[in-house]
């Protein structure tokens, strides 16, 4: 592995300064003041897993989406590189970037909140599960739209809809299917992490409990590198409308 | 066989249920040949460069060429925020050179298209003609046995047009092939060994320049301008006036260039000083506009 995807994704998401800061600075100034509010905790959850979500899959659609516009994608393809490889390595990297962007404001809430290292480290954790759902969502919608309104639009729709499957708008009957398709959601361990932190600030984490949603986030995975070289012969098309 | 390139053999071509793009391509690119299609916007020379690539797919007609080759479109992507030598260096490692070599290679190839002052500035601060260098410098420092160059001399200024023609020259003795799709006449006349006419979709004729041009059957064309009037004299033999005023006339006659001298005394003897004189040889956009029935605009206008 030439890890050239990977230290592409890192120099960009440096050089380009103006939306370093943003991306940092936006999540503190939006989460800190929800966070540290005397609203219930559940719906601060709700607030942290949502933003998570969005933040994940706006992030790795729209760049997607450009580069496809450029023509990029194809120069990508046309050197023999792979599409899929290319797909999977650039996915996990935006991952990664998303994670350590996310890690500021993660690491002032654990510590303005007082919470003790073992819940600190489940958001962690889940923020990294909650980021790859959404980062594989993003190159989902990236290689079934045209256009960027189409993937703001898509993003939007799939990642609510996705939400509301996690569970996190509503408490679903036990045995139901929505409550099988919440335990399999790689957004339950996020929102149930920050709901568990923030009702009694440490509590035993259930560690155990994020084994179903990380095999729902491997199978994923494995489908997006699977259909690799066609999802990125889809989002290649971006550019030519096709 | 191993010396060739890239074949196709009654290739066809339509975008989904749409109207046919091309019809009846053949062609056959051998190792070192620099190979030209030249014609209009919208005869299908990109589309046909886009097959060659393997970025679409034939709709009829046998296709066969080298694996991954250089390929520079009509838009260059770059990364915008990374050095043109960035830029250089990633696109090589994406094709598999190790580290080392893919940072030698890009400094030898931004030295020889003049890009080595604005190596370490981003590329979205580069002009269109330097981005169009890089794309270039990107497809030879790739050192594939074929390279597909869409409209290269696009943006280009005589001094990197002249830096391409050096390029491919270098690059067809060193064996690799080269296809340039473009509606340069003179860029097409001067570096290609073999050109396709393409016209509508299909390929009008194809041929080395000079044959092409032969087959023209069309004279030179001597243009004189004088003061104090033009002969009354026959000019010399094989040359015909075609138009005559007081001060301009105009002479044509088959492959006649070489006889400038005999027309410059029959001037001077008849009539007085030549203010300007201006010789016009037949070249591929007469070929063109012969056969296609429609002039072929060139970047340069002529």
């Amino acid at each position: 592995m030439t890890g050239a995807i990977w230290r592409l994704t890192w120099a960009l998401a440096v050089r380009r300064r103006r939306l370093l800061v943003w991306n940092l600075l936006v999540p503190i100034l939006l989460l800190v003041p929800v966070m540290t509010s005397a609203a219930a905790a559940s719906h601060r959850a709700v607030v942290v897993t949502v933003f998570v979500m969005f933040f994940g899959a706006y992030g790795s659609c729209i760049p997607l989406i450009r580069d496809g516009m450029s023509g990029w994608v194809e120069k990508v393809w046309l050197t023999g590189f792979g599409g899929r490889r290319w797909l999977v390595e650039r996915t996990l990297a935006s991952t990664a970037v998303d994670w350590m962007q996310l890690l500021p404001v993660n690491l002032l809430l654990s510590v303005w909140l007082g919470m003790t290292i073992e819940a600190g480290l489940a958001i962690l954790v889940a923020t990294m599960f909650a980021l790859l759902f959404a980062n594989l969502l993003g190159a989902l919608v990236a290689a079934f739209v045209r256009a960027l309104g189409e993937a703001a639009l898509g993003c939007a729709v799939l990642s609510l809809f996705t939400l509301h499957l996690a569970g996190v708008f509503r408490t679903p009957a036990p045995g139901s299917w929505w409550a099988v398709a919440e335990a399999w959601s790689p957004l339950r361990p996020l929102h149930d992490s920050w709901a568990r932190a923030l009702l009694s600030g440490s509590g035993e984490v259930p560690w155990a409990a994020g084994a179903i949603p990380a095999v729902a986030l491997g199978a994923m995975l494995v489908f997006v590198a699977f259909a690799g070289d066609w999802l990125a012969a889809r989002i290649a098309a971006t550019g030519s409308g096709g | 066989m191993a010396d060739r390139r890239a074949f196709a053999e009654n290739l066809t071509f339509a975008y989904g249920k749409g109207p046919t793009v091309l019809e009846g391509i053949s062609l056959d690119l051998q190792a070192g040949e620099i190979l030209g299609f030249l014609g209009l916007n919208g005869s299908g020379k990109t589309t046909l460069l886009r097959l060659l690539a393997r970025l679409l797919r034939p709709t009829g007609g046998r296709l066969d060429t080298a694996d991954f080759p250089a390929v520079v479109l009509d838009r260059a992507p770059f990364q915008a925020s990374l050095s043109g030598a960035e830029n250089l260096v990633l696109a090589l490692v994406l094709r598999g050179v190790r580290g080392d070599d893919a940072r030698t290679a890009a400094n030898s190839w931004m030295q020889i298209f003049d890009l080595t002052a604005d190596e370490r500035r981003p590329v979205g601060e580069y002009s269109l003609g330097m981005r169009r260098r890089l794309g270039l410098a990107e497809a030879f420092a790739s050192e594939r046995s074929l390279c597909l160059l869409d409209e290269p001399t696009l943006g280009l200024d005589p001094a990197g047009q002249q830096l391409l023609g050096h390029a491919l020259e270098t690059g067809a003795r060193a064996g690799r092939s080269v296809i340039v799709a473009t509606n340069d006449a003179l860029f097409a006349e001067r570096t290609c060994h073999r050109v396709l006419l393409l016209h509508a979709g299909h390929v009008l004729a194809d041929g080395t320049p000079a044959s092409l041009v032969a087959s023209l059957d069309a004279p030179t064309i001597i243009e004189v301008e004088t003061a104090g009037g033009t002969p009354a004299s026959d000019p010399p033999n094989g040359l015909y006036v075609v138009a005559s005023t007081e001060n301009h006339v105009t002479l044509s006659g088959m492959a006649c260039s070489g006889r400038l001298p005999e027309v410059c005394r029959w001037i001077e003897e008849g009539s007085g000083s030549i203010q300007t004189i201006k010789v016009r040889e037949p070249g591929l956009a007469d070929v063109f506009l012969r056969l296609a029935g429609q002039p072929l605009v060139t970047e340069a206008g002529s």
